[in-house]
């Protein structure tokens, strides 16, 4: 690849990729075939999103992207395919669900201390069923877990800032994060 | 309150019990209202019949235990608590509100679960046409058609090969040799030793033929030394054979 490419060249060729491929792809595999840097994949995403027909759309959850027909399209698209295999996450997963989703990449012992109860089971379950991965924290020894871009699929959400009241709660919950900083959780 | 002893052991955690204790009387958040559900709180968590793991037990007792606290406070305003106190209270309250935003989170997400989910694009497949169907073929037919084509194939053949290498023979040699000795008068036989060790051996007999039939004479000093040949009478040179 050339170093000349601008961004509609390099839209164009992520959504070549994305389309023969019709799986998740990295954002860094992504960058390494088009040898572009990551910042400049994510770059051109959006003009990629406006450009896709009404038909197609872009789902990322940050280090992944894809394309995925839109939610609005969910019932017709069910008529050719079948309904998707989608069982329940049940109430503690989905409270684990939103932390990771609201508040961003938390760390199990976090995730316990927020629920005042212990998570791991519940984890565990998002983890095998692939909503769910465990990461190193950025710039961290600690391991924290964060939404896949298969649980967007789930939620019919092209990102988690989509979600409904994303802001709103992502803003309060960070205002509780900010102050336990200082704060060693001394019960879970 | 008999309500709560049917939903023993369906709380998760204390958070979770004590919040809905909270929400079920429509209250917000605070050091009043943590005061007001105590006893509820304490009822529950000794009413249990469930065995819990003792890790979540003890989760349990250590809000119970902040809770009476609270609740001393308001019945008892002159009662002084110490700043860890303060503290402890003002974290159970933090952790509720936190807890409630999760939930209210749980519930914006349950409410979409599933219902749009997105279709990732499906592989496309390819499917290959066979060149040609076999239509009802048996073994032994197989076995009979393989049968014929063995006897059509070609065999290999062996064909015996040797190298042979031009050898010059004794009579050509003897008159190559005769004409040089003629010609040059004297000579070694290592001016004219071939590198060959066959063609060496047919040189020799040579010489020795020409020697024994009078046309050269031969000399060596010594052994293994240079053999030096002359034609006969080598000063009256003579023309032709």
């Amino acid at each position: 690849m050339t170093e000349l490419m601008n961004q509609s060249e390099l839209s164009k060729h992520i959504e070549a990729l994305l389309f023969a491929t019709g799986e998740p792809v990295q954002l860094a595999r992504l960058a390494e075939i088009l040898s572009v840097r990551i910042e400049e994949v994510q770059a051109s995403l959006s003009l990629l999103s406006s450009h896709l027909n009404q038909g197609i759309i872009l789902v990322h959850n940050g280090t992944q992207v894809s394309l995925a027909t839109p939610p609005d399209t969910a019932e017709t698209v069910a008529k050719l395919l079948g309904d998707p295999e989608d069982r329940e996450v049940g109430q503690a997963g989905l409270e684990v669900l939103a932390i990771l989703l609201y508040q961003g990449p938390t760390s199990r012992s976090t995730i316990d201390y927020i629920r005042g109860v212990n998570s791991t089971s519940s984890i565990k379950t998002l983890l095998l069923r692939g909503l769910i991965e465990r990461v190193p924290e950025s710039g961290g020894r600690e391991m924290v877990y964060r939404p896949t871009i298969e649980l967007m699929y789930h939620l019919g959400t092209q990102e988690p800032e989509q979600l409904p009241d994303f802001t709103v709660l992502r803003d309060k919950l960070a205002a509780f994060s900010n102050r336990q900083e200082s704060v060693t959780p001394t019960s879970l | 309150m008999p309500e709560f002893m049917v939903r023993v052991g369906t709380f998760d955690g204390p958070l979770d019990l004590l919040l809905s204790l909270i929400e079920e009387r429509k209250l917000y958040i605070n050091e009043i209202s943590l005061g007001s559900v105590t006893d509820s709180y304490l009822t529950h968590i000794s009413s249990q019949e469930q065995v819990v793991p003792l890790g979540e037990t003890a989760q349990f007792v250590l809000v119970a235990a902040t809770l009476l606290l609270i609740k001393s406070r308001s019945l008892l305003p002159t009662l002084e608590i110490s700043p860890e106190e303060a503290g402890a209270i003002k974290e159970l309250e933090d952790r509720l509100r936190r807890y409630q935003l999760v939930k209210q989170g749980a519930r914006l997400l349950e409410r979409q679960w599933g219902t749009k989910p997105l279709r990732l694009p499906a592989r496309a497949r390819i499917v290959r046409i066979p060149v040609f169907t076999p239509y009802g073929i048996q073994l032994q037919a197989l076995v009979d058609s393989l049968r014929a084509l063995v006897t059509l194939l070609p065999t290999e053949s062996f064909r015996e090969t040797a190298t042979v290498t031009p050898l010059v023979s004794l009579e050509e040699m003897i008159d190559r040799l005769k004409h040089r000795v003629l010609s040059s008068v004297r000579l070694r036989f290592s001016e004219i030793k071939s590198s060959e060790r066959i063609e060496v051996i047919v040189q020799f007999l040579a010489l020795l033929e020409l020697v024994k039939g009078g046309f050269v004479v031969a000399e060596q000093q010594m052994p293994f030394d240079d053999i030096l040949f002359e034609t006969e009478g080598v000063s009256t040179p003579r023309y032709g054979v």
